[in-house]
């Protein structure tokens, strides 16, 4: 395998970690360059994504990537684009480390676009393809993107008694106004400089966000409150284990009570089956799921707002009562089945039917204090 | 008396004029456009009949065969007016450059127009025909008159090389109208179709009032003769106008010419494409087209075969209809029913027809005047519901699968070209044989199919929605044939055909436009074109897939390029040493290239499908992630 060792510190963005990586990436180079000089089929390994090739780790409670190896070929058709393109992205990889300039997913996309001459053909047609070529080319390096100087979009929103420094400047999460901090793609070079702050919610929804921070709802139960929109990013999930790992807070999770929530808690908390190979450095086991519950819907009267499942909404609950993490946790299969019967969906969202800071004075507070939290 | 016996009576009373006007839809003169194109059709139908017929009698007496040369000449003659008093019209005005002929109460004259004027005095009548700026005015006596375009004029012309016609036949063969006479024929030929050539002899006497021209010539040591006939239209009788001696191009042969009023157009419905489709199915036959704009058309004959003469056969059982058995048993000469059975119709051996007559009460010895309309039906139905032989089916003439293939491609310049033909079947007792062909590529243009329909080889250009072989044809999955559609007709180019051959083709119409639906000539037809879909298919696959191989395999060059500029980037060693080294490396690997190309090409849709993604200059690949 191409792979370099394990690069342990992730935070260490070093001159000497800056050499070490391009170092990979000229490995990678030299050994294609080989191979066709010997006039071999140039190829490279790189671990298989999928759920085939990931297994849970009971121990660590994370999903780890398998052992399970695909060897991609120049010479096959089916291979030879990707082949190229992991190749092309290597290339500009290398380029920006060396001139210490990052790229975000979106330009990398039109960095590396171009027609190959006399062709009709273009090495990339669209940004999912750029986007698998980094990702490939994180699991031949074993390096991030971050590390490769390929940065996602700033997303989602922070706000609480916390001071941070980022790349010099200082940064109060108390004081960003209704808009929140937008959390970067690389937290890694984060400096915490005060938190006062007891545990922290993480939220799936923007809209649940903006109404708990009108609530000053941080203020009153003492806690950062993290919100995404949809799947949480990987500067987001960084920031979290960070929180966690280095400054012991618990981090309870709020999602909408549907399927899709459930996903969403199970990324975060073992981590995600294309990127298990990350798990170590994004999963966090010690995360637990606060709601919206099943029990919440009958508790709290949210009955009338019932969303009735789709197919899709069927199937993937299916899918995710026979991943092993879930079979394993006899409180999430009793979840799951309850969800099956119900055979719908309530938005975080309907609370708002019982007061706008219904959430804020009564839903939270009492799950706090009850420690109602599935694990 | 027969009803038909009666009416044909009556039919006698009335003039042939009034017969042909009752009856122009049938007869295909409906319309100036159609009226144009029927009387070539019939023209071309008589002269292809004949010159076949003179190839098989010269067969017959080891003779040389001459094969049929056809030339067909349609030229545009004059705009046509009408001139009318009020709503009457009182005279007509045919002009030919700065010819001016008049037809006023039956008498025509013709006089060239000078300083923008011409007079006809027509016995006490003056007619004034002046011409300002292309418009034409008229006046009789000084009083004006309207003047309103008609459809123009063409002459006609068809020659053929076949056996020619006595003189002494030609006044009726081309004078004579004869109508509603056509007892059942049990032979395949085209003459079937149409009402025959004096129909359009009559039609030009009624819009041009002139005869129609006839030279025939006979043989080498005789002279041709020319004759100008026209129909005297209240007897019915031939009246020769003009008789002689004339110049004849072939040895034997026929021309006629006749002038018409028609509207010429091109396209599907026209002559051109009638002729064009006509020459597709007489692989035989040489014929020369000039059409009214004189664009000339050749069409080379690609055999020297004439088809198998088609020979014919006496009913049979099935399908026999009771009006035609009672018509058999009255004019038959034999003595008894039995041997009425076994010898006027075709699939009945003695025993069959003694066991017959038998089985419904009947003595074997009965004379066949001596049966009753029942007794007539009883035994019909008694032979139908006999284990009979299928009729034969020698009375068929295909148009032969070598031949018709031949012809396609040199008319198509097509890359593929298949031809096949069904074995004879049998729809209510009538023999009948399916033949059809495809053709792809070359000079077909157009994004669908189209599909040229034939019945007994003569082009069926009217009424497709309703033919069988339109039904038939729309009724075909392609797509099960990787074949894509647009409205059930496939898309690309090709061309269809399909041919009925049939001792009796069952038309939708009088008009003989379109095939009627027996589930067993559907059936046939869609077989067929089945048989024809699977080998263009299979033709198709193959050259998709040496295209995609080709495509494939240059692939590897195409992403070397790429490889070697990233490469270079990645490593800074020089781009032109690593395509150097690329370029061997692909040499040395490619027979392990071309092995593994194969094997994608092999492997199922599904797989070639994604690879064609992942190669492919545009598609995008719509996998997310999870």
């Amino acid at each position: 395998m191409m792979a370099a060792e394990k690069n342990e510190d992730m935070a260490d963005n070093t001159k000497g970690s800056k050499k070490k990586n391009t170092e990979i990436l000229d490995k990678l180079g030299q050994k294609i360059y080989d191979q066709i000089s010997k006039g071999e089929n140039p190829y490279f390994d790189l671990p298989t994504r999928g759920l085939s090739n990931v297994t849970y780790s009971e121990e660590k409670r994370i999903l780890m990537m398998g052992s399970g190896l695909s060897r991609r070929y120049f010479l096959n058709v089916g291979h030879v684009r990707k082949f190229v393109q992991t190749v092309a992205m290597a290339a500009l990889s290398k380029e920006l480390i060396q001139s210490d300039k990052h790229t975000s997913l979106r330009s990398a996309f039109y960095q590396v676009r171009r027609t190959i001459p006399g062709t009709k053909i273009d090495i990339v047609d669209d940004q999912t393809e750029t986007n698998k070529a980094i990702e490939d080319l994180e699991l031949i390096t074993d390096l991030t993107r971050e590390q490769l100087h390929i940065n996602a979009n700033k997303a989602g929103a922070v706000a609480g008694e916390v001071v941070v420094e980022d790349r010099g400047d200082v940064i109060d999460w108390s004081k960003m106004g209704s808009g929140g901090w937008a959390i970067p793609s690389n937290v890694e070079d984060l400096i915490f400089k005060k938190i006062d702050a007891k545990f922290v919610i993480y939220m799936e929804k923007q809209t649940i966000w903006d109404r708990l921070n009108e609530d000053k709802a941080w203020k009153k139960l003492n806690c950062i409150i993290i919100a995404s929109q949809g799947q949480a990013t990987r500067g987001i999930r960084r920031l979290l284990q960070r929180l966690n790992k280095e400054h012991n807070l618990p981090v309870y999770i709020l999602t909408d009570g549907d399927i899709w929530g459930v996903y969403i808690y199970s990324t975060i908390k073992f981590g995600s089956i294309t990127l298990a190979s990350a798990s170590d450095k994004l999963a966090l086991p010690e995360a637990k799921f606060m709601g919206l519950t099943m029990d919440d819907i009958e508790r709290y009267g949210l009955k009338r707002h019932l969303i009735k499942f789709k197919d899709v909404d069927i199937s993937r609950l299916n899918q995710i009562k026979n991943y092993e993490w879930f079979k394993k946790s006899k409180q999430w299969m009793e979840e799951l089945s309850k969800m099956e019967k119900l055979g719908a969906k309530v938005e975080l969202d309907a609370f708002t039917a019982k007061g706008l800071s219904f959430m804020t004075e009564h839903y939270l507070p009492e799950k706090l204090k009850e420690k109602n939290f599935l694990d | 008396m027969e009803v038909a016996e009666e009416l044909a009576k009556k039919q006698r009373a009335i003039s042939v004029t009034e017969f042909f006007e009752k009856n122009r839809h049938l007869l295909g003169f409906d319309n100036k456009q159609k009226a144009l194109l029927t009387c070539v059709k019939e023209a071309v139908d008589n002269s292809l009949d004949a010159c076949e017929e003179l190839g098989y009698m010269q067969e017959k007496h080891k003779q040389q065969v001459s094969l049929p040369e056809i030339t067909i000449e349609v030229k545009p003659m004059s705009d046509n007016y009408q001139i009318l008093d009020e709503k009457t019209s009182i005279a007509q005005l045919f002009v030919q450059k700065n010819q001016y002929s008049i037809l006023y109460k039956g008498k025509s004259e013709t006089k060239q127009i000078r300083g923008g004027r011409v007079s006809f005095k027509m016995g006490d009548s003056e007619i004034l025909i002046s011409e300002e700026k292309d418009r034409l005015s008229a006046s009789l006596n000084g009083t004006s008159l309207r003047i309103k375009k008609t459809a123009p004029t063409f002459k006609i012309m068809i020659r053929d090389n076949g056996p020619g016609i006595l003189a002494s036949k030609i006044p009726d063969i081309f004078g004579r109208m004869l109508y509603g006479s056509k007892f059942q024929s049990m032979k395949q030929n085209r003459g079937q179709q149409g009402i025959g050539i004096h129909s359009a002899v009559l039609y030009a006497q009624l819009t041009t009032g002139k005869p129609a021209t006839v030279i025939s010539k006979i043989s080498s040591q005789s002279k041709a003769m020319m004759m100008k006939v026209q129909i005297n239209i209240s007897k019915n009788e031939p009246e020769v106008l003009e008789k002689g001696e004339a110049d004849f191009q072939y040895d034997h042969g026929t021309q006629i010419e006749i002038e018409v009023e028609g509207l010429y157009v091109s396209g599907n419905k026209g002559i051109d494409e009638y002729i064009r489709r006509t020459s597709l199915v007489n692989p035989a036959a040489n014929i020369y087209y000039t059409n009214p704009n004189n664009e000339k058309f050749v069409y080379k004959r690609v055999t020297d075969h004439l088809p198998k003469e088609s020979v014919a056969i006496k009913p049979h059982p099935q399908g026999l209809e009771l009006g035609i058995f009672m018509r058999i048993l009255k004019n038959s000469t034999e003595r008894t029913v039995v041997s009425v059975l076994e010898n006027e119709l075709s699939r009945v051996s003695r025993a069959v027809a003694e066991s017959t007559v038998k089985s419904v009460g009947l003595d074997t010895k009965t004379k066949p005047d001596e049966i009753s309309r029942e007794q007539a039906h009883s035994i019909l139905k008694a032979l139908q519901s006999m284990d009979l032989m299928r009729p034969q089916t020698d009375c068929l003439s295909p148009i032969g699968v070598e031949e018709l293939e031949k012809r396609l491609k040199l008319e198509f310049k097509s890359e593929y070209v298949k031809a096949i033909s069904r074995k004879p079947e049998v729809y209510r007792g009538m023999p009948f044989q399916i033949e059809a062909a495809v053709a792809y590529g070359g000079n077909i243009s157009g994004e669908k199919a189209s599909l040229l329909r034939y019945a007994n080889k003569i082009p069926l250009l009217f009424d497709s929605a309703s033919c069988a072989i339109t039904q038939s044809f729309l009724g075909v999955d392609y797509s099960r044939y990787g074949i894509k559609t647009d409205n059930r007709v496939p898309v690309g180019p090709f061309v269809f055909i399909v041919h009925i051959a049939s001792v009796w083709v069952p038309y939708t119409n009088e008009g003989k436009t379109a095939v009627a639906s027996y589930p067993v000539i559907t059936k046939e037809i869609k077989l067929a074109l089945q048989e024809l879909v699977r080998n263009i298919s299979q033709f198709l696959n193959k050259k998709h897939r040496s295209s995609l191989f080709q495509e494939r395999i240059n692939l590897f060059d195409k992403y070397g390029v790429e490889l070697a500029f990233s490469l270079s980037k990645l490593t800074g060693i020089d781009e032109k040493n690593i395509k150097a080294r690329i370029e061997n490396m692909l040499e040395k690997k490619k027979g392990e290239v071309e092995a593994h190309v194969k094997e994608t090409l092999s492997t199922n849709d599904v797989v070639s499908k994604r690879i064609a993604a992942d190669s492919a200059v545009s598609e995008d690949d719509g996998s997310g992630e999870e």
